[in-house]
């Protein structure tokens, strides 16, 4: 058995949405955002959130399955590249097994260079 | 008790009580970009995860360099807007790995005593020379 398709989610994540992830996420660290400390940082120059990033996955996930993905979803990821804003970000969960109800999936949320930013997988129990 | 990065220790639980309410969904989905309609009578379980990182951070003096390399979400059920969530951050495991810090954290919710969401955390603090992994920041 397969689990069903579930629609890919694309998003330009901007600097505007870094910053306002930032302030609504509560993940305010200045590598995010322009300032000196992110052009100082490990990556120099500002780098969006890596939960602003998975956020995406998780969406393709609720809207495939709405409320059953807030009560039984799973998600289990590394990051593995860093995105920096402006950068488009498609995130793609890929049917992979339906064990005994349980929907399972390959996740990636890529640039749009096809480069991998993170990679894991997805179950939920509809 | 006071924590830092630098003295956490295996088992070590850093305790506190987190409430979402729906004002804070709304920014969060309007940050994100998500659809608000989807979500009137449960907190996305992403937002969970990230203002569970954010008491961590709160409460933990993490180094800038410090890079959130992994992470695991585990919704046991739907967590309702306002519900109040008493939270705890465990330290599950450090190691070093070629001059490199690794911190694991398990992060559990609960709601009268019930498990409702879990959360793993795995960080990375790169060693001074700057080698290190890839990973979110």
């Amino acid at each position: 058995m397969t689990a069903p398709e579930v629609a890919p989610v694309t998003r330009v994540i901007d600097q505007a949405r870094v910053d306002a992830y930032a302030r609504h996420g509560k993940d305010p660290n200045p590598i995010h955002r322009e300032t000196p400390e992110a052009y100082a940082g490990p990556f120099g120059k500002p780098v969006a959130h890596g939960m602003l990033v998975l956020a995406l996955a998780s969406e393709a996930m609720a809207a495939a399955f709405g409320k059953a993905w807030a009560e039984s979803g799973t998600l289990k990821i590394r990051w593995r590249s860093p995105a920096f804003p402006p950068v488009r970000v498609t995130a793609r969960c890929t049917p992979k097994s339906d064990v005994g109800g349980v929907y399972a999936y390959d996740v990636v949320c890529e640039d749009e260079a096809g480069e991998p930013l993170l990679t894991g997988t997805a179950t939920v129990r509809p | 008790m006071a924590f830092t990065f630098e003295t956490l220790a295996k088992g070590d639980v850093i305790p506190f009580s987190m409430t979402v309410t729906r004002e804070e969904i709304e920014g969060y989905l309007s940050a994100t970009g998500e659809d608000a309609s989807r979500w009137t009578d449960a907190v996305p379980p992403l937002l969970l995860a990230a203002f569970m990182v954010a008491g961590l951070l709160a409460r933990v003096p993490i180094p800038l360099e410090v890079m959130h390399t992994g992470e695991e979400i585990e919704a046991r059920r739907a967590v309702r807007p306002g519900e109040p969530l008493d939270v705890r951050i465990t330290v599950a495991a450090l190691s070093q790995r070629r001059g490199a810090s690794i911190a694991q954290f398990e992060a559990e919710a609960l709601s009268d005593g019930e498990s409702v969401f879990v959360s793993r955390i795995s960080v990375l603090a790169p060693p001074p020379t700057g080698a290190g992994e890839g990973g979110d920041a």
